[in-house]
């Protein structure tokens, strides 16, 4: 029995491939997010372990509430002292890390921001404890040296001995270039980050750190427990002391917040092509037994139980996942290296290296692959064992489709189900994300599946309505087609589901960005009155400049940071506070103001909703606390709404906000061309100060709104590339039907040519079967997605999504690539069909 | 019960009273209408009659794939309405033969495993010599690593004929055997199964409606319209032809 079936998968190879196809490339996504991400981290535990290995002990800010960021006021120099006298500390060495730092090369080119940080430091000349090792020249002594990154000076062109004029966060200076650097002992371990040295005192100063440090890092001799209990008694308030497996473990964590999110996207991509391989199979399978029927009917003739017949399934299943999801961790392997190459190729530099593939990897993608097929077979598989050994006797037979009475009754109960979980996750109140986007998946994912159930009851009306035009118009071609995709409904329906929830997933997407672009366009249009919106990250410097231009009449800046509601730093909330000038906002920005900006750094302004759940008002006071320990009482001056430029719950003014934040980086400048110049005068000012510089993005109203666009688009087509991969399988699935169709078609197709139709329009009548049925998928797709995308735009808030907006153009270029689809998919089956010799076919059993 | 004690010793499947109706009303039709019948052990027994007239029912029901709407039908003492589904497999499995007109093997199964493979499918250890023996008989010996599609008709039809024989089944079905065969290839696969009754004891029914196949048999039974209306023994294919033809065939 085993080898029956076996032999029973190798028969056909092609549609096993075809089969297998769908699983393997599920798999292999999943593979290569888990590998990649296990790569990643262990390349950076490694990573860590070098920095830290040789700190016993490390000085720095402490952090009181939230994130450990450039907020919080660095070490005092005279800490350092104190600590360095000590005789259980053989070594201090002080460190610096700031940015953004770039070196003009001899070409007039800055190396490329926005990928891995591009930071100055401090040269030490102790590698052991800060890893920073000379590779040629020598290390910058004096203010006016410096020593770069090897990879840098890969990159650009640079001379040693050469002068570059030197950007730096608050001034731009030129410095002598004396030496190259490499961060890590052994290896390059700077994973693309990039690096300009300086002499200490000068990148105190140049780095904006006055007479301050980042951390100092320690070799103590001796019990090490011992001496952080002395350091930490000689600590002034807001810095601490901490082992270095602490920094290490620290390091790692910040790491694996962001590749959790990273894996989690990859898995949930992998997620929905297995979820729409399991159609793809089932479909198959049940072809494949409704073809065999007589063959498991002799079986059950000459002695094979229900069970062993349903066994042989489900052991054809089996095999499928088992091979399938071997040649899926080949190809995991592989794309796991093209993942690397794409971050690679977006700044990201890796050390080469065996990917892991660990021993957990290899679980999942078998359970995914094997326990995905085997479930979608499962269906087909009870369908065959109920087979009567009277089918080994008939002339022909074919499977009983399920009954009617049944199907509806389990597609309505499922649909229920799916509705009332979709709405609950939509409009139920949540603490978390994890309960309602579980809730709202399990939703979808039932949703789909009584669509699956329910969809061959709408394969007459529908593929009916739309066969009716190709019908007419290609003559009986167009009407045996017609026919035959509505033969049966259930198979027709089948075929088409996987497309049919990968364009529902492309129409949601695809509607939800439309629905942000015409909130945010329309934010824009109706409340920034600013003319002109800066960003980067802006030094004091800068602003300044902006500030004094004639052509310029109100500037404003925005920053953020984390402020504390109280002060009590354990248990108060911690929340993200933006800071604007108070005295010019208004003018710039239409925020939906009640009360008033007022200046002075005694008040702050509340966003609405923030206000309500806080039960603030107007003249009401507030309690802030800051990351320099600092805790004052503010007054609500005023109540603003929601705008895409400002989305805090808590304004600050600048002032409180340059008194209080330690690096009190703007990173948005508002500006307003004055009255008396052309807009075209006011923009050319404006572009005299920066220049040209490619870190600072100046936009006028225009330029904004296209650029927010972009940025949505091009999330929308990465999105869209990856649900593409969806279509495709249901593009394999729809070829997948067809060659059975035909094959199982032979004799039919024979009679046609027998009495006369045209090898042409054998073609013609596959492929626009083909289109019937891709159509249908995709109507039903859109409309899908049409209902879950206005559903998601309801339920998301205004203040991101105030209204829906449906993409004709998209949805109608969905339709065309159905039809596309369609067409693609029938040529090897038609050709097939066209190329049936007419006397074979006839006596085809 | 001593008729029925007496005839098990030799009938290997009888009927009672039976009958197999479909539909109902002005629709019914009765394919089996009170037919008591019995194949005695041993024999080679055609059954004949014109087409419709309930000749494959009565050996699909006595060979327990379908069931009976009325009466009773045996394999040896074993009656089989009082079995479920999973029993009237194991049955068939061990005490019924089948050999079809056509789509008897597993396409993708050598002919040996094709022989061989009801006792696959009980997970028992095929009788070699015996297995051999049959092979041999029906002249395969050199062809049993052959697929069904690198066969002949005829040689397939073989491969089916040495399957059905392969458990020693109780008794074998044959439906229509060679009925898609030339007459020189049908004339050879009916001498095989005459030599698997005459020399190595096993029990055949064969439904036909070919006069000169049923003159291969030890005795043929008549049916026309569900009911047995005559039989013959030794009977040569004139004699048979002539019958039939008075049955207005």
């Amino acid at each position: 029995m085993f080898k029956m079936t076996l032999r029973s998968v190798f028969s056909n190879k092609i549609r096993f491939l075809l089969t297998a196809l769908s699983v393997v490339l599920g798999v292999a996504f999943v593979v290569s997010a888990f590998v990649v991400t296990d790569g990643l981290r262990s390349t950076f535990s490694d990573l860590s372990a070098d920095i830290y290995s040789q700190q016993d002990l490390t000085v720095r800010p402490a952090a009181p509430f939230g994130e450990r960021d450039g907020d919080l006021p660095p070490v005092p120099d005279q800490v350092l002292a104190d600590v360095a006298a000590l005789d259980s500390v053989v070594e201090a060495t002080p460190a610096i890390f700031a940015g953004e730092v770039l070196v003009v090369d001899d070409l007039g080119n800055e190396p490329e921001t926005g990928g891995p940080p591009v930071v100055g430091v401090n040269w030490t000349g102790n590698d052991a404890l800060d890893q920073f090792v000379l590779i040629d020249g020598v290390g910058p002594s004096s203010p006016t040296e410096i020593a770069i990154d090897v990879n840098t000076f890969a990159d650009g062109d640079y001379t040693i001995g050469n002068e570059y004029v030197v950007k730096g966060p608050i001034a731009t200076e030129t410095f002598t270039l004396v030496g190259t650097i490499r961060f890590g002992v052994d290896e390059d371990v700077s994973v693309g980050a990039r690096f300009t040295a300086f002499e200490a005192e000068t990148a105190q100063r140049f780095l904006d750190r006055q007479d301050a440090w980042d951390e100092i890092a320690l070799a103590i001799d001796g019990d090490i427990e011992a001496a952080q209990a002395e350091i930490t008694a000689l600590l002034p308030q807001g810095v601490e002391v901490v082992s270095g497996d602490v920094s290490q473990a620290e390091f790692n964590d910040s790491f694996n917040e962001f590749l959790g999110p990273f894996r989690t996207i990859l898995l949930a991509f992998a997620f929905v092509i297995l979820f729409v391989s399991a159609f793809l199979i089932n479909n198959t399978f049940n072809i494949i037994v409704g073809q065999r029927i007589r063959e498991l009917g002799l079986l059950r003739a000459i002695g094979a139980t229900g069970s062993q017949v349903r066994r042989s399934v489900l052991v054809e299943a089996l095999l499928v996942g088992l091979i399938a999801t071997a040649i899926g961790l080949g190809l995991g392997l592989l794309g796991a290296r093209g993942l690397i190459a794409l971050l690679e190729s977006q700044g990201g530099e890796f050390p080469d290296g065996p990917l892991p593939l660990a021993f957990r990897t290899i679980l999942v993608a078998l359970f995914t692959g094997v326990v995905v097929t085997v479930i979608s077979a499962m269906i087909p598989a009870r369908k065959a064992s109920t087979i009567s050994p009277m089918e080994a006797l008939q002339e022909t037979s074919s499977l009983a489709e399920s009954s009617n009475a049944r199907r509806s009754i389990i597609g309505a109960v499922l649909a229920l189900v799916g509705i009332v979980a979709t709405l609950v996750g939509l409009f139920g109140s949540f603490e978390d994300a994890t309960p309602r986007l579980t809730i709202l998946g399990f939703g979808a994912i039932v949703s789909f599946i009584a669509v699956a159930v329910l969809s061959p009851f709408l394969v007459r009306p529908v593929v009916g309505l739309i066969g009716a035009p190709i019908a007419g118009a290609f003559g009986a071609a167009g009407s045996m087609a017609r026919r035959n995709s509505l033969r049966s409904p259930q198979r027709t329906a089948g075929t088409a589901v996987a497309l049919t929830i990968g364009l529902a997933l492309i129409a949601t997407v695809t509607v939800l960005a439309a629905s942000l672009k015409s909130t945010v366009t329309e934010s824009l249009e109706t409340r920034v009155n600013a003319g002109y919106v800066v960003f980067g990250e802006l030094t004091d410097a800068q602003v300044g400049e902006v500030a004094a231009l004639p052509g310029i009449s109100e500037t404003s800046v925005i920053g953020s940071g984390e402020v504390l509601l109280g002060d009590d730093f354990d248990t108060d909330e911690v929340v993200e506070a933006e800071s604007v000038n108070f005295s010019d906002i208004e003018a710039l920005v239409d925020t939906g103001l009640t009360g008033d900006y007022t200046p002075g750094g005694n008040h702050v302004v509340l966003e609405k909703n923030a206000a309500e759940d806080y039960g603030l008002g107007i003249g009401d006071d507030i309690t802030l606390s800051f990351k320099n320990l600092n805790t004052e009482i503010f007054e609500v001056s005023g109540i603003y709404e929601y705008t895409d430029i400002l989305d805090a719950p808590v304004i600050i003014d600048t002032t409180t906000f340059t008194t209080n934040f330690a690096e009190a980086d703007a990173f948005v400048l508002l500006a307003r061309g004055a009255d008396d110049v052309t807009p075209a005068q006011a923009r050319t000012q404006l572009d005299t100060v920066f220049d040209g510089d490619e870190n600072f993005e100046v936009n006028d109203q225009a330029e904004y709104l296209e650029s927010v666009d972009q940025e949505i688009s091009s999330l929308l087509s990465i999105i869209n590339i990856f649900l593409g991969l969806a279509v495709g399988i249901a593009l394999i699935g729809i070829i997948n039907t067809l060659t059975l169709s035909v094959f199982e078609r032979t004799r039919e197709i024979g009679l046609l040519r027998a009495v006369g139709m045209a090898r042409r329009q054998a073609r013609r009548m596959i492929r626009w079967e083909s289109v019937l049925i891709s159509v249908f998928g995709g109507i039903l797709g859109i409309a899908l997605g049409l209902l879950f995308g206005y559903a998601l735009a309801t339920a998301i808030p205004d203040s991101i999504i105030s209204g829906v907006s449906f993409p004709v153009g998209s949805l109608i270029t969905f339709v065309i690539m159905a039809i596309i689809a369609g067409f693609v998919a029938a040529i090897m089956p038609a050709r097939r069909a066209a190329k049936l010799n007419i006397l074979d076919a006839i006596s085809h059993v | 019960m001593e008729t029925a004690s007496a005839a098990t010793s030799t009938l290997a499947a009888r009927t009672q009273n039976a009958s197999k109706i479909y539909g109902m009303g002005d629709t019914e039709v009765r394919a089996l209408d009170d037919v008591t019948v019995g194949f005695a052990r041993g024999a080679f027994t055609a059954i004949m009659g014109p087409s419709g007239s309930g000749k494959s029912t009565l050996m699909h029901t006595m060979a327990g794939l379908d069931p009976l709407t009325l009466g009773q039908s045996y394999i040896g003492d074993v009656e089989l309405s009082s079995l479920n589904e999973k029993e009237l497999t194991l049955l068939r499995r061990e005490q019924v033969g089948f050999i079809f007109q056509a789509f008897n093997l597993i396409p993708t199964l050598s002919a040996m495993e094709n022989i061989t493979l009801p006792m696959d499918l009980a997970k028992t250890k095929p009788d070699q010599a015996w297995v051999e023996n049959v092979i041999s008989t029906v002249g395969l010996a050199d062809r049993t690593s052959h697929r069904p599609d690198e066969l002949s008709g005829g040689q397939q039809q073989r491969v089916a004929v040495a399957r059905a024989l392969a458990s020693r089944p109780e008794i074998i079905f044959a439906d229509e055997p060679t009925g898609n065969l030339d007459s020189r290839t049908g004339g050879e696969i009916l001498d095989f199964m005459r030599s698997a009754v005459r020399e190595l004891g096993q029990t055949i029914v064969m439904v036909t409606h070919d006069a000169v196949a049923a003159s291969y048999s030890d005795r043929v039974v008549f049916l026309a319209d569900g009911k047995i209306v005559d039989e013959m023994h030794e009977p040569t294919a004139d004699a048979v032809f002539d019958h039939m033809k008075s049955l207005g065939d």
